[in-house]
């Protein structure tokens, strides 16, 4: 008899271990961020100045929004290649309305549903006509980003109006709204993640499909929602992008689904679906923020840039690594 | 006989179609590397500028930014069976392939805005960088040398394109040589990689660690409002040309929206580039090959041609062919205003035929 409780006991103090080591894998990125944050304090000169740290969230704040939406689709596995381009899409037309003197509000509006009706024509294109993500996502990232030129033809529109803009660079009390946007998105979207029916069936989906449809969860329907939510949030965007550079071009967010992407990665979301969270989403996009400040922060030549880069970013995941090990060890 | 009817009509389609196309004169294909920027859109519609005014076809293709769909598209060009090629090379070294298979098949080809590395082409006429470059640091040492009482000294903040390509090593190149020249004139260079917001933020991070940034040079016009809108976010406030703490911004393009942030005061001045002027000078020329052989081309040494601030245009004989340097030129609110810098034309007065 006392030799079971004490067993008991035993495994209880095994699965305490075992919880309190998965808290800190879940926040293991934000442990990386806290490395790079203690090494730019001593080695990077300007590094260490309240502004800077403000620099590196305006750095995060577009990514960051993107990074949202492209996590959403990778929880539930699948990609959405298309968030660059429909950011590009809906910031033309948003600074292209503006210029017809429509109200500002108006516009955003419209850009807003723009981003919608392109996140839903993906999802469409994956659950209903059954394309591949990858393909139907490849299909709509070129679509998009070729109407802007095409509408535009190239041209760059610039000096828009300013509650257009207000998003984008205006500042509350000094502070920038676009920062406190970003950040209030993703405690938004955490809450719907972890508190709601619909979080929970984002994972389930992204954990075993047919486990998922065969319990009665309407798997089109939730992808076909984040494909929505992923659409519009890269509108967004979009509007921030047009509002803090005061210009459009068909060319704005090229080579932002690269950096999205690779925050929710860095971060720890799996590519395979089910596993991650919006807080190593976001620890992600931090991490990289840091990185690209250092780098302009940095006396490094600015031929080696993309050199010392990839380096850091080999750093990062190298004491990411330590995270796998921790896992082998329990 | 209704077999011999219809045998008869096709013929009589072929031969019409194939004599429509032998009476249109000369077809040229135009091989562009991507047209999103306002860069690339000028050059290509200066080609078509020039081909509408001596009445030749054009074909046009977009590599949309991929050597390789590059190669292709001049593969279908050569297959169409066009009279000459122009490219603008998206990669100098890549496109060598291309221009071996055009010289298999007895198609001459031209280049424009960027030479090649690999191959021979007829002509290759670009803006000489390394001397844009060299003005503009020459403006900013001026007006640097007017803040200062004579002395040129100060920070500035380069904004590069991608150090991988040449026109970013000679935009570099041209204007290190002459700021460094000032022993007290510090330069900062960072890489932006032709992104506008790439250049937003580079600044943000380096005023914010150096308050003290006399002046920003900037590789491309596409940089121009992410640097004002930085400035803004770091200082508060954006003083224009002229007030006190005002940041002076320089670079290279001459594109409309260049001029009108001139106009009002943002940004000091702009190196012209004679990006519509391109086509226009290089199609009589490839015409005059086609019609009369090699005694057509321009001998190297100098091209003058009075009343525009393009030329004298500078000639050499190259391994890979003949490069044209054409001249480019600096505006700042004294000339801004001018009717004949091509900023300051609308493409829709050029009044062209064909918008493809």
């Amino acid at each position: 008899m006392e030799q079971v409780t004490e067993e008991l006991s035993d495994t209880d103090v095994k699965l305490k271990r075992r919880k309190r080591i998965i808290w800190i894998i879940e926040r293991f990125i934000w442990i990386v961020v806290g490395v790079f944050i203690i090494f730019g304090i001593i080695f990077v000169p300007g590094f260490k100045n309240w502004l800077n740290f403000r620099n590196i969230l305006l750095h995060s704040s577009i990514l960051g929004v993107l990074a949202i939406g492209e996590s959403l689709c990778l929880l539930t596995g699948n990609f959405d290649l298309s968030i660059g381009s429909i950011l590009a899409f809906a910031g033309i037309l948003g600074a292209l309305i503006a210029k017809w003197k429509i109200p500002s509000l108006i516009t955003i509006i419209i850009m807003l549903f723009v981003g919608l009706g392109a996140g839903f024509l993906n999802g469409i294109l994956i659950r209903k006509i059954k394309l591949n993500a990858f393909v139907a996502t490849l299909i709509t990232m070129l679509a998009w980003r070729g109407t802007a030129m095409g509408i535009v033809g190239g041209r760059t529109i610039w000096d828009l109006p300013e509650g257009l803009r207000l998003l984008g660079s205006g500042t509350i009390k000094g502070f920038p709204i676009q920062i406190l946007i970003m950040l209030s998105l993703f405690v938004f979207f955490h809450i719907v993640l972890t508190q709601t029916k619909f979080g929970r069936h984002i994972y389930i989906v992204g954990d075993n499909e047919v486990a998922a449809y065969n319990s009665g969860i309407n798997t089109d329907k939730v992808i076909i929602i984040v494909f929505t939510i992923s659409g519009t949030l890269s509108a967004f965007a979009g509007l921030l992008m047009i509002g803090r550079l005061n210009a459009a071009s068909p060319t704005y967010g090229s080579d932002i689904l690269f950096d999205a992407m690779s925050a929710a990665i860095i971060g720890g979301i799996s590519l395979h679906g089910g596993i991650g969270n919006l807080l190593m989403a976001l620890g992600g996009v931090i991490l990289l923020s840091i990185i690209s400040n250092m780098l302009n922060l940095y006396g490094v030549s600015p031929y080696w840039a993309t050199t010392v880069r990839a380096l850091l970013l080999l750093i990062a995941v190298l004491l990411d690594t330590i995270k796998r090990r921790l896992v082998r060890y329990e | 006989m209704s077999r011999r009817i219809c045998l008869l009509i096709v013929l009589t389609l072929i031969m019409a179609l194939t004599s429509v196309y032998a009476d249109e004169g000369f077809v040229f294909g135009y091989s562009a590397p991507g047209l999103g920027d306002e860069g690339q859109m000028n050059i290509q519609k200066g080609f078509e500028i020039g081909c509408r005014d001596l009445g030749i076809k054009c074909i046009t293709t977009n590599a949309q930014m991929n050597a390789e769909k590059q190669l292709r598209d001049i593969e279908t060009l050569i297959a169409r069976g066009v009279d000459a090629i122009c490219a603008v090379p998206y990669d100098s070294k890549a496109i060598g392939q291309a221009v071996k298979a055009a010289m298999e098949a007895g198609i001459p080809f031209f280049t424009i805005d960027r030479g090649v590395l690999e191959g021979k082409v007829v002509i290759t006429v670009m803006a000489d960088n390394y001397d844009a470059a060299a003005q503009a640091g020459m403006a900013l040492v001026r007006l640097l040398q007017g803040k200062y009482h004579g002395l040129a000294k100060g920070k500035i903040l380069e904004i590069m394109g991608n150090p991988a390509q040449d026109v970013a090593q000679l935009r570099h190149q041209g204007f290190i040589d002459v700021v460094s020249q000032y022993p007290d004139i510090e330069v900062i260079s960072k890489p932006g990689y032709w992104n506008t917001d790439e250049g937003y933020k580079i600044v943000l991070d380096v005023l914010t660690a150096n308050p003290d940034i006399d002046a920003i040079y900037f590789h491309a016009d596409l940089y121009i409002p992410g640097i004002i809108e930085a400035i803004k976010a770091v200082k508060g406030t954006f003083k224009k040309v002229g007030e006190e703490g005002h940041i002076f911004i320089v670079g290279i393009d001459g594109n409309p929206m260049a001029l009108d942030y001139i106009r009002k005061g943002f940004i000091d001045g702009d190196m012209i580039q004679p990006l519509r002027e391109y086509g226009k000078f290089i199609v009589p020329y490839i015409k005059a090959y086609l019609e009369k052989g090699k005694e057509a081309l321009p001998k190297p040494g100098l091209i003058v041609k009075e009343g525009s601030p393009y030329f004298p245009a500078v000639v050499v004989d190259t391994p890979h062919g003949l490069v044209v340097k054409m001249k480019t030129y600096y505006v700042d609110k004294h000339n801004v205003d001018d009717p004949t810098l091509w900023g300051n034309i609308p493409l829709e007065k050029e009044k062209l035929e064909t918008t493809k």
